[in-house]
This record gives structure tokens, sequence and C-alpha cells, in this order.
């Protein structure tokens, strides 16, 4: 593995190579073709893999700079892959799918293990497709897809994604969710999955919304709609409800007037540091501010100084409980300390008595 | 015998041990090596041997390693072009520096980690600062930082790298405390 004569190739040629591997990385697509091509040349020598670290390293630190912002997006190119399968054979298994998901059957039908994406709590993740499509998973969240030339398939596991996706009338676009599907007439959707629901936000364009009773659902930019195994509501939201539902594809979370116990509940989707709600009492305390999905301590702070509640950490929760002095009929302003954000807050009370 | 497990968990070592102690390295070399057009030369092949090393087995006490490893590249390669300048041979036992020396400075480095990254990029010509600032800390795509900056997307990467090499350079090699006068 060592080069047994390191003079041959000078070490400002290795150390300006190692740079243009990381600024190609860092700027354009990177695909798995480019990390084998760098892992070869890693491999060919130690002072090649050393330089590479080091310049890795330091762009590492600079990225930490960044710690106020949204962490670090994880960027992957897909291509698409051409259908192996000869095109009788293909029109046969799409027939036969058509045969399986008309009869109501297909909540049965398991993904294909061509590809899983997932995420873990608190990360996030941006699949680019050949085809323009874009897939943003957010935390905690997996899909499993096929995407190739003739058929376009993300089945939904569990979590939540971002859907932009490339129109293209003969290869259409399809996400399952359990026993619903979307199926997309050239979109940007949102996709959300809990134990038994299942929600679907369109931002822009059109698409169909089906579930396993053949009930059909066209929703238009602003519908949101929550379906169950067995009902389907759609409800309008605005541009503004639907960013700030939006706000962790810049890492952020928003809250308006957002009750203290589903706050919490949006941030234990992004930690593994638990907050717990010791007191029932404050569940629903209501609060305005806009936090990064990882800072629970500016959240906590938040509950501390401004809605006076009391914060105890007991081995990996947090506890949160009622002051000892309760302050009503206060306004308090916090300022965050990440500058961006001011976050007000008020008691609930203060609320009623206005 | 898990070859890339090895090759992860070494340069996991290399980064976390050995990068952080390249200005006590650069300083060493200085001191005992006449040539300074030698000395980043000199590094590399410091780092390919303490890599290459620690793929056998991870050394306990890193700093001194490190050392004793640059000692012995120092002596190869005065025997090696079979000349002695005695100054560069003087200091060559002088390095027991003691390796608790490594704790409050690290800590030191960690507190104002943000400061001197921050310094260091200061002192980038203004568009290497710039290529790097929109790569790095505001993740903005290509298209986007070449339209912010101006400038077409070959030259952004060129910026980049050479703002990255600079960047390097002044992180890991330079002495004093982070965050200090820079």
């Amino acid at each position: 593995m060592t080069d047994s004569d390191p003079q041959a190739e000078s070490v400002e040629a290795v150390e300006a190579r190692a740079a243009d591997f990381l600024q190609r990385r860092l700027l354009r697509r990177w695909s798995e073709k480019d990390q084998a091509e760098l892992n070869v040349w890693l491999d060919d020598a130690t002072l090649h893999r050393v330089t590479y670290l080091r310049l890795e390293a330091g762009v590492a630190r600079v990225e930490g700079l960044s710690d106020l912002r949204p962490p670090r997006l994880h960027r992957v190119v897909e291509r698409l892959r051409l259908s192996f399968m000869a095109p009788f054979l293909a029109s046969a298994v799409a027939a036969g799918l058509i045969a399986v998901f008309g009869s109501g059957a297909w909540r049965y039908f398991l993904p294909p293990p061509d590809h899983t994406y997932s995420t873990e709590v608190g990360g996030r993740a941006l699949l680019n497709f050949a085809d323009h499509t874009q897939i943003e998973l957010n935390t905690n969240t997996v899909v499993h897809y096929r995407m190739t030339t003739r058929e376009r398939t993300v089945w939904f596991e569990k979590g939540e994604a971002w859907f932009h996706v490339a129109h293209d009338a003969a290869n259409p676009f399809t996400v399952i969710v359990g026993t619903h599907r979307v199926t997309d007439l050239g979109t940007e959707f949102v996709v959300r999955r809990s134990s038994r629901d299942m929600e679907v936000a369109l931002l822009k364009g059109r698409a169909a919304l089906s579930t396993d009773g053949a009930q059909t659902a066209l929703l238009a930019p602003g519908d949101e709609a929550v379906a169950t195994p067995v009902s389907m509501s759609v409800t309008k939201k605005t541009a503004k409800e639907l960013a700030d539902e939006l706000a962790w594809r810049r890492g952020m979370l928003v809250f308006r007037n957002t009750r203290l116990a589903d706050a919490v509940k949006e941030f234990n989707r992004y930690n593994t540091t638990k907050l717990v709600i010791a007191d029932p009492s404050i569940a629903d305390l209501k609060f305005t501010a806009e936090l990064r999905t990882d800072h629970y301590e500016g959240f906590l702070g938040l509950a501390e100084t401004v809605l006076n509640l009391r914060v105890n950490r007991q081995g990996n929760d947090i506890l949160i409980s009622r002051g000892f002095r309760e302050k009503t009929k206060k306004t308090v302003r916090a300022k965050r300390s990440s500058s961006e954000a001011i976050a007000h807050a008020r008691s609930n009370s203060e609320a009623v008595a206005q | 015998m898990g070859g890339a497990r090895t090759e992860d968990a070494v340069s996991a070592w290399f980064v976390r041990e050995i990068l952080p102690l390249e200005a006590v390295l650069m300083r060493y070399l200085r001191r005992n090596w006449k040539n300074a057009s030698d000395i980043v030369d000199l590094r590399q092949e410091v780092y390919t041997r303490t890599f290459d090393a620690a793929r056998s087995r991870i050394p306990d006490d890193a700093r001194r390693f490190l050392l004793v490893t640059a000692r012995n590249l120092l002596i190869d390669t005065v025997r090696h072009e079979q000349i002695v300048p005695i100054e560069s041979m003087a200091d060559l036992d002088a390095l027991d520096i003691p390796s608790d020396m490594a704790g409050p400075d690290r800590e030191a480095a960690a507190r104002d980690e943000l400061r001197h990254v921050k310094a260091a990029l200061e002192r980038l010509p203004p568009k290497d600062r710039e290529a790097v600032t929109l790569t790095c800390i505001e993740d903005l795509p290509m298209r986007e930082i070449a339209a912010r900056m101006g400038v077409n997307k070959s030259t952004v990467s060129r910026h980049l790298a050479s703002g990255l090499r600079a960047l390097v350079d002044m992180l890991y090699g330079e002495e004093g405390r982070p965050g200090g006068k820079s």
C-alpha cells in the first residue's frame, strides 16, 4: 500500500490532486463512480490518504462554523437504471400489479428490495435522481424505491419526505403508503406516515390520492389530506402554514401558538434525548418560536425563562414541570442565542384573557 | 483481516490524534532542519510513516510516536544525503516534551475553535474565502455559488481548492493559541 518511492510524485502534486477531489465532492454531483475513483487513488499510496484526510479534516472544521445553521444535508445521487426486463415481461408484471392493486389486496404487496434509503433520528437526506426528481427525507424515515426508465415507485415505510417530481406521462410516479397511494401529476408534495395514518400535503401541481376502498381524491395546491385505513379527509392550508410545516427542510421547527405538548412531540422526532412533560397541566401552554430541530436546549431555555417552567435532566430524558411561582398575565420576550429568531411566548391563561 | 475497517479506524485516529499536533511537528521540524523548503515534504513523509505504522498497531502516545517518527526520518534523511549539518542534529534528543502538555492545549483549542477557524477564514484571499464560505458554511449548490461570486464554475472550483489548501495549513500548521492574535 505504501508508495515505495514517494519522491516520484511531488508532495505538492499530491495535495493539488487531493484538493481537486475534495472540491469536486463538495461542489459537483458525486456519483458512486467518483467515489470509486477516489478510493482507488487513496489506496494507491499512504501519502495520498494522509493528504486527503488532512484537507478533509479542515473542511469538517470549517463546516463546524455552520453549527448555528441547519445540519448539513447528506446528498445522494442516483442514476435511473435501465429496466432490464424485456418489454413483454414488464407489461406482464405491470398487468399483474394492476390486478393485485385492483383487487384491493395490494396492501400486502411488499416492496421489492431494489433500493432502500433511511435516515436516523435527527438525520436528513436529499436523493437526486437523473430524471430531476428529488426526494428529501426528514428524520427517522425509511423509503424503498424503484426508479427505472419504466417505473418510478416509492414505498414509504415510515417518517416524512418531500417530493419534487419531474412529470413524465409515460412513466408515472407513485408513492405507496400502506394501503394508500399518491400518483403524481407533475408535483411537489410532502408525505408523512405515523403508525396508522398518512398525510399528504400538496404544494404545487396536482396529485391523486387513492385509498384501499378505491376512494380517490384529486389534490390541489394547499390541500392536506389525512387518510386512515378507513377514512380520508382533506383540509385547506395556507401557503404560510405549509411553509412552516416544511421548515425542517431548512433544519428548523416553526411553532406558532403551538401547544407545549405538540412542540415536545416534534422535538422528540428529531432527537435521541427525549423531552417529557411531567405535569399534564402544562401541556396546553402555548408559545411561538422558531428553533433548530436539534436545538432542544433552546426550547428548554424558553420553557424556563418564558413559560416559567422547571427543567430536570433524568438519565436520557428531560422532564418539564411547573415552576414554583407562576407568572401570569405577563408577556415576555426572549432572544434566542442564535440570532435569527426572536421567540416570544405567553402563557395560555393570558391568551384566554385577551 | 478487515482491511477497510482497519483503514477507517486508523484514519479516524489520524484525524483525531495526529493532525492536532501539526503545529508541534512543524516546530520540531523547523528547529531541526535547516532547509525550510523541505519542511512540507518532511511533514507529509512523517504523516505517511505514522499512518503506515498505525495500521499494525495504533500507538498509545500519539505525540511521542509522531515526534519519534519525525526524528527517525530526519536521521534517515541525513544519513541518506551523507551530510551531517551539525545544528540539525542538535535538538534530536530534546524531544522529550511531556505528553500531558497535550491536555490543556487541546482543551483550549476546542474552546477557541470557532474563533480560530473564523480568523483563519478571514485571512484567506477574498475570492478563496468566498468560495469556501459559500460551499462549506452556506452549503449552496455550485450554480448559486458561481452566480453569487460572478464567476464561472471552473473558477469556483479553483478558488475552493486553493482556499481549502491554504486554510488547512493555517488551521493545523500554525503556532500559537488558536483564536489569539492572528
